[in-house]
């Protein structure tokens, strides 16, 4: 009986060990589970595109969008075998593959016979050797850098699945002159700092300018010796318009998303809240009628809510409304004080300015008030403003002695940068896309 | 005797046949895994996998991932760090060793302090049975270094930011490339763990979950089967697609032991992009 028991025992042993060892070809529904990766920029090689003498600077200027997005690696030139490669041909992929580039830009501009600006330009994949895109522009020969901005977005789109936030502009107040006698000055610039240009004089003082969802227009505060107004400016003709005039200080405009609003702040004897202009027929509503201060409305991106600032609850904290004022309540739940919320175009975030501890910080949070994230601190960091396409914000950041300076950071708060205007500014606000 | 294995009324005689029997299923068990089953792959099935094995991946990995050998080699003085703990252990019996303060952290000029610190070996109960630890001659940098080393080991886990060389399981097939019978579990982690270090993810839109086949030639060059992506028109579905089908591209030529097989492959970016 013994024996008998240990044979079976044995065998039970053998037949295990058989399974253990069987090839799991014997199981065809086997898949093989990758779930870590390795999360890093995109190592992209962008050689200078052939033709014109404005191919190296075009291939330029998409290599440095796609660096600053920080999704990106662009490549050094100088390892480059091929140096410039016929955007008609099929690029030799062992040659990118030996500087484990995994996607290749290759471009060329040439100038057509009326005068115009002509860009090919094709995207691949180095290891799997095909083409991913393969689109041609044409603009006048002055507009070169947009061309490059749309070549930087059409890549980051079809590389990471989102919108491309390059063919941007920025308005901000340019700041000179000493604290006692400071000039603010309405400016605008591409998002990488280009074309600079100033949009008011300086006789007087403008402050938190904002973009209409046309990117034609923007609205903005400006304070004279008269008192304050809110104006409406179309960037392309110049034309200007005072939106009425208000027994008090008004403040803190920002357009509806379609345009047709403006909400903003009229502060009477201390007492701030938040009214509504219908541009079309300059009918105001008053939304907010709390005694305490209510101010910095933005429209969630169906226009439907507004997120606000109040201090209603003894210190400034965010709150959300519905658009015509009703259904108030408290989303920030965290300490410190909340200023300066501003709704994400794609609805999920609302970015914020907080200030605590000692520092100030920009940071986000979902748009029920959940998943509050800070993204930077520092002395002083303020005024967050969206790009596009929900995933990197503009801020301003100033130092105990220097004077203000435009800031990005990305809604991880992982890549963080100086925008490229090396000028004081503050007051920085994205446009859309433009068209 | 336990009556549990004997139960009463049962006559041990028939036990011999049942044992024959198992002997019998267990020999035509394996004779089907070894002989059957390739005649029984249906064609477009998902079925296993050989891995690697062939100088030109070996060669090519080599060469875009020279750093790997720095790592391996940094992870080669792990086992050093032992002999800091050491003396440690040795202490409860001397006298009471001085509040050593830790070596690692302090700098430089400590150099040569820790050593008076650390309770040296004293001619205490001398632990014959361990490997010696190296005598007194302590050196802080190479403590430093094994701490380092330590570090890195236990980071092993975690995705790096740059890339790495083969990992053991990944060479070990490697040094198996005759062997063509069949995909084992540790093969198919292999190509798993190979994927892991090429997958770039796209965590920049919401992650997409990628499920995509490789059908390998006899050359170990692949045909992608990605038919998800042409099913959406999501950019952020397409991009997810790019970075794996980059991915499996880049294993390229795969070793023998693929050839000729239909892979299931599945990019899971929903792990892989969690709180990055």
């Amino acid at each position: 009986m013994f024996r008998t028991k240990n044979l079976f025992s044995v065998l039970l042993a053998a037949l295990a060990t058989l399974l253990a060892a069987a090839p799991i070809a014997a199981r065809a529904d086997i898949v093989v589970n990758v779930d870590q990766g390795v999360t890093q920029p995109l190592p992209i090689a962008i050689p200078a595109f052939g033709g014109s003498s404005v191919g190296g600077q075009v291939s330029q200027v998409v290599t440095a969008d796609l660096q600053r997005s920080g999704l990106f690696r662009p490549l050094d030139p100088n390892t480059f075998v091929q140096k410039r490669i016929d955007v008609n041909l099929q690029p030799q992929f062992d040659q990118w593959k030996q500087i484990s580039a995994q996607a290749l830009v290759t471009g060329q501009v040439t100038n057509d016979g009326d005068g115009r600006l002509r860009v090919d330009f094709r995207l691949w994949d180095v290891y799997a050797g095909e083409q991913l895109l393969g689109l041609q522009f044409t603009t006048t020969p002055e507009n070169w850098r947009r061309l490059a901005h749309k070549i930087a977005d059409a890549v980051y789109e079809k590389l990471t699945g989102e919108k491309g936030y390059f063919d941007t502009r920025v308005v901000f107040v340019a700041e000179s002159g000493t604290k006692a006698k400071r000039i603010r000055r309405l400016a605008i610039m591409d998002q990488d700092g280009a074309n600079p240009s100033y949009l008011t004089d300086g006789s007087y003082m403008v402050f938190t300018p904002r973009f209409s969802s046309n990117s034609q227009e923007i609205t903005f505060m400006a304070l004279r010796p008269t008192g304050a107004s809110i104006y409406l400016l179309n960037i392309e003709t110049g034309r200007q318009e005072a939106l009425g005039h208000y027994p008090g200080m008004v403040f803190a405009p920002r357009f509806s998303p379609d345009g047709r609003k403006v909400a903003f702040s009229v502060e009477k004897a201390g007492n701030s809240d938040i009214y509504v202009m219908d541009l079309g027929s300059h009918a105001t509503s008053r939304v907010t009628t709390d005694p305490a201060i209510d101010t910095s409305p933005s429209f969630s991106p169906d226009g439907s809510q507004m997120v606000f600032n109040s201090d209603r609850s003894g210190s400034p904290q965010i709150y959300v409304m519905n658009a015509d004022g009703s259904g108030a309540h408290r989303i920030s739940g965290g300490g410190g004080r909340y200023t300066a919320p501003v709704w994400s175009p794609d609805g999920k975030l609302i970015a914020f300015t907080k200030q605590e501890g000692g520092q100030f910080h920009i940071g986000v949070m979902n748009a029920d008030g959940s998943g509050e994230r800070i993204l930077t601190s520092s002395y002083l960091d303020e005024g967050p403003t969206w790009a596009p396409n929900s995933r990197v914000i503009m801020f301003f950041r100033d130092s105990a002695g220097g004077g203000p300076r435009l800031w990005t950071v990305d809604v991880t708060g992982r890549v963080t940068a100086q925008a490229p205007y090396p000028l004081s500014a503050s007051d920085p606000a994205w446009s859309p896309l433009l068209n | 005797m336990n009556p549990a294995w004997s139960p009463q009324g049962r006559d041990d005689g028939w036990l011999p046949a049942l044992a024959a029997a198992a002997v019998l299923h267990v020999l035509v068990f394996t004779l089907v895994v070894m002989f059957g089953l390739p005649k029984l792959k249906p064609g477009g099935t998902a079925v296993p996998i050989n891995i690697v094995a062939n100088a030109p991946t070996t060669d090519s990995r080599a060469a875009e991932q020279a750093p790997q050998v720095q790592s391996a080699t940094t992870e080669e003085p792990a086992p050093e760090p032992e002999p800091a703990p050491a003396p440690a252990k040795s202490v409860p019996t001397p006298a009471p060793p001085k509040p050593a303060p830790k070596p690692v952290p302090t700098p430089a000029p400590a150099k040569t302090a820790p050593l008076k610190a650390q309770p040296a070996p004293t001619p205490a109960p001398a632990k014959p049975s361990k490997p010696a630890p190296p005598q007194p001659t302590f050196d802080l940098n190479r403590l430093d270094a094994s701490l380092q080393g330590a570090i890195a080991k236990a980071r092993a886990g975690r995705p790096a930011s740059a890339p790495r060389g083969p990992t053991r399981s990944e060479t070990a097939l490697q040094a198996r490339p005759s062997a063509g019978t069949g995909v084992s579990t540790s093969d198919v982690e292999g190509l798993g763990q190979l994927l892991n270090r090429l997958w770039n993810p796209n965590c920049a839109a919401d992650p997409v979950d990628v499920d995509l086949a490789i059908d390998v030639d006899m050359n170990g060059r692949i045909r992608v089967d990605a038919h998800g992506r042409d099913q959406s028109s999501d950019p952020a579905v397409a991009a997810s697609y790019i970075r794996a089908i980059s991915a499996v591209h880049k294993v390229e030529p795969y070793d023998p032991k693929f050839r000729g097989q239909h892979i299931p492959i599945r990019f899971i970016a929903s792990k892989a992009c969690a709180n990055r």
